[in-house]
């Protein structure tokens, strides 16, 4: 049965991301599985009020502060009031949160949960115990997610970390992965280089990313190879030091400094290339991956977090963080394109079959089919939850829900559901029988029918 | 495809549907379509966690002679408050501590100078700096005397304190490599309150010898205290005890038997009790590692 949803979170168009294109993508692919669903966000500049995307895809930008890298304060109860208005307005049924640093969406799930409505969370990073952000986050995770329906993580590492961080059962966890719109990461051979062995890396050049290991990788191979040549994209605080070692080891020629890219353009840069070099230190997923072997290339990455369930081994080299073991594996990497002992043209359509976005729409579903079916708990019972966090922490959680609770009735006594006003849906056209059979070779097409839907989202609301 | 149903939160139907479970082994991967569930737990969940892995057990007396490196600074801030109290009640000629000062300064100086490896400045050079910093101090002696007339006396013992409490957090008690000198957030914290505290005094004079013995104290004893440990801990060990004694005296002088008797127990069971319990509290110890955490870059130096 159609589902009325709401997917709620601090990181979304027009700034861009990983998990922003995470929910577009998702959203209009249940869109198009016949639910209705709209997204909560915080204001991005003058970008205030209601918005609609392609499909229908409703976009409330609801005004908030900004505290941190897109993350707004995190107020506990000031979102509530407006938060209810939305969900009454568009009599939705599941609350979907999306990234574990939102304060957005931690706040909607507690407010949605003392409203009755069915919850759900996915995760997208990873995080550690030990530094006192994580210590601060986690906690709050376990706060939010003690009354949750059902989690979503999007790599069985990422499961484990999750299930840590917020003592959840393993059974309420569910591993459904990222996916990409391999329709817009076509190989094209004709724009790779012959008299040169191209290698393209795609990254924040942040610390955690990796930045320093790329830094000393690079002169290594440059060195042994004298026909390899790097085309490097992104910006961060590490670029000084990628422009230092270019200077130093006089590699202008050879190394090229593209600087932060569109992700409409990732694919352009990547059919330039023969391998993809991943260096990062952490990575629950690594979407960029996925694109770069549908792109055709051979991956070469570091061997941590989620990277090792992501591709097969026929596409990828894995190395550890080191800087000899990362040299050794790219130089393995060169030979094998050298010799051709691997044949790249077959990892597009191979990597079709392995992510589309219908098949995560459709797994997402299942999650939601097994969240309706909950039967909302006594308020006793949810305190008992909250209780259990901690010695004091419990009480202090307690102590929000119950003021949350006291908050609902106020807000019922002064803007009455009555007085709420009913949206009309988007008019939608009739659900195509096809795409609710789901078989696997249909989802190929349909991936090809909405294929200016991918990435024309971001061009229509920008 | 052909996804198995959805298990539900209980257990019962969670079981159920592993009683159904096909012969092929679930695998770790993404990329793979497995006829599990999403929700699905396989034996090997958490195989990897590890815990406790970088715990180090520690060593009652280790501990125990390691605290006396924070506690031979502590030494410094007590002597110094004496010193103060000594010079500010007028009991004392404030040049005694001066000239005691710049005499073991001198003596320390000397023996670093004789026993450390390389020193990059000369010996003109430094005492040229030596010669200019007096002056200045000199010269400034008069108007730091009037710094803080217009402030009442207990802000300035309140403000003296906070500083002197930030001075012994921020302190540099690592033992090792003496190239580093002491980072300048304590030292400034220190003379920062050596200064408010000179303004209380009443003359010129006791001024000039009150900050004098405080930039001996606070700038160069540290670096000299930091260059013997290194050279030898025992030489530390007797530092201390001689600290030690030095500051009983001044603490029987200001404060009477009462405050030796609260100042002695608070030194034993900082040595003696507080390694004990650090030891006693390490069964509480959880550390948590597993594939999720950021890799440590293993990079060659260059």
């Amino acid at each position: 049965m159609p589902y009325n949803i709401a997917m709620v979170s601090d990181f979304f168009y027009p700034q861009p991301g990983g998990i922003e294109s995470h929910i577009y993508q998702l959203s209009s692919k249940l869109i198009s599985l016949g639910h209705s669903v709209i997204i909560i966000t915080h204001a991005h500049g003058s970008r205030v009020g209601v918005r609609y995307l392609t499909h229908g895809l409703k976009v409330y930008y609801v005004p908030f502060y900004v505290l941190y890298r897109e993350s707004t304060f995190p107020s506990v109860f000031s979102f509530f009031p407006i938060l209810r208005n939305v969900l009454i307005r568009e009599e939705i049924e599941i609350v979907h949160g999306h990234g574990s640093l939102s304060s957005l969406c931690l706040e909607a799930i507690l407010h949605s949960r003392t409203m009755g409505l069915r919850t759900v969370f996915t995760d997208h990073s990873l995080f550690g115990f030990a530094d006192p952000g994580s210590i601060l986050g986690n906690k709050m995770l376990k706060f939010t997610l003690s009354d949750i329906g059902h989690v979503i993580c999007v790599s069985h590492t990422c499961k484990e970390n999750t299930v840590l961080r917020a003592s959840l059962d393993p059974v309420t966890v569910s591993v459904i992965p990222n996916a990409v719109v391999a329709s817009n990461f076509r190989p094209d051979p004709s724009k790779a280089s012959s008299e040169y062995i191209k290698i393209i890396v795609i990254s924040r050049l942040y610390p955690n990313k990796g930045a320093d290991l790329l830094t000393a990788v690079i002169p290594n191979i440059c060195k042994i190879h004298p026909t390899v040549r790097f085309i490097i994209a992104g910006s961060g605080p590490r670029e000084i030091d990628l422009e230092q070692m270019r200077e130093k080891f006089q590699l202008q020629e050879r190394v090229e400094l593209v600087g932060s890219i569109r992700h409409e353009d990732v694919r352009d840069v990547m059919v330039k290339g023969h391998i993809y070099l991943h260096p990062t230190l952490t990575e629950a997923f690594g979407t960029v991956l996925v694109e770069a072997a549908s792109c055709g290339l051979l991956v070469v990455t570091t061997k941590v977090g989620g990277i090792p369930e992501v591709l097969p081994s026929h596409m990828t080299i894995f190395s550890s963080p080191s800087e000899d073991s990362l040299t050794q594996s790219t130089l393995e990497a060169i030979k094998l394109i050298e010799s051709k002992a691997v044949d790249t043209s077959k990892f597009h359509e191979q990597v079709k079959g392995m992510y589309g976005w219908h098949d995560v729409a459709r797994r997402t579903e299942n999650v939601y089919d097994s969240v309706a079916k909950i039967d909302n708990e006594p308020v006793i019972d949810r305190l008992k939850r909250y209780y259990g966090c901690g010695i004091w922490a419990g009480k202090l959680f307690v102590m929000c829900v119950v003021i949350d609770y006291l908050l609902l009735r106020v807000l019922e006594w002064l803007y009455p559901e009555s007085g709420i006003d009913r949206v009309r849906k988007w008019p939608r056209r009739p659900i195509d029988k096809s795409l609710l059979a789901g078989e696997n070779s249909e989802s190929a097409k349909i991936e090809s029918e909405d294929e200016d839907s991918g990435l024309g989202g971001t061009t229509a609301i920008s | 495809m052909d996804y198995t149903r959805f298990t539900t939160r209980s257990g019962e139907s969670y079981k159920m549907d592993s009683a159904v479970m096909p012969r092929r082994p679930w695998r770790k991967l993404l990329w793979v379509h497995q006829p599990y569930p999403d929700n699905y737990v396989d034996a090997s969940f958490l195989s990897q966690l590890k815990r406790n892995l970088h715990v180090q057990q520690y060593s009652f007396w280790a501990l125990s002679s390691d605290s006396t490196v924070i506690i031979s600074h502590v030494y410094s801030v007590a002597i110094f408050v004496c010193v103060f109290v000594a010079i500010y009640k007028d009991k004392y000629n404030p040049a005694w501590f001066a000239s005691i000062g710049s005499i073991c300064t001198l003596v320390g100086y000397f023996a670093w100078d004789g026993l450390g490896e390389e020193n990059t400045t000369s010996r003109t050079a430094t005492a040229k700096s030596a010669i200019l910093i007096v002056s200045t101090l000199l010269g400034l002696s008069p108007v730091l005397k009037s710094l803080t007339q217009s402030t009442s006396s207990d802000s300035i013992w309140a403000i003296s304190f906070w500083l002197f409490v930030l001075n012994i957090f921020f302190h540099d008690y690592s033992i090792g490599s003496k190239k580093t000198f002491p980072p300048t957030l304590s030292t400034n914290l220190a003379i920062a309150a050596a200064t408010v505290l000179a303004s209380r005094l009443s003359t010129t004079l006791s001024v000039f010898s009150f900050l004098l013995f405080s930039i001996e104290l606070f700038g160069l004893f540290p670096i000299f205290s930091r260059w013997l440990r290194s050279y030898s801990f025992v030489a530390h060990l007797i530092l201390t005890s001689i600290l030690a004694v030095v500051t009983e005296v001044g603490m029987f002088y200001i404060g009477g038997w009462w405050a030796l008797g609260v100042w002695s127990v608070a030194i034993l069971s900082a040595v003696f009790v507080a390694p004990g319990w650090l030891i006693a509290l390490q069964k509480y110890k959880n550390e948590i590692q597993g594939p999720w955490d950021p890799a440590k870059p293993v990079l060659r130096s260059r």
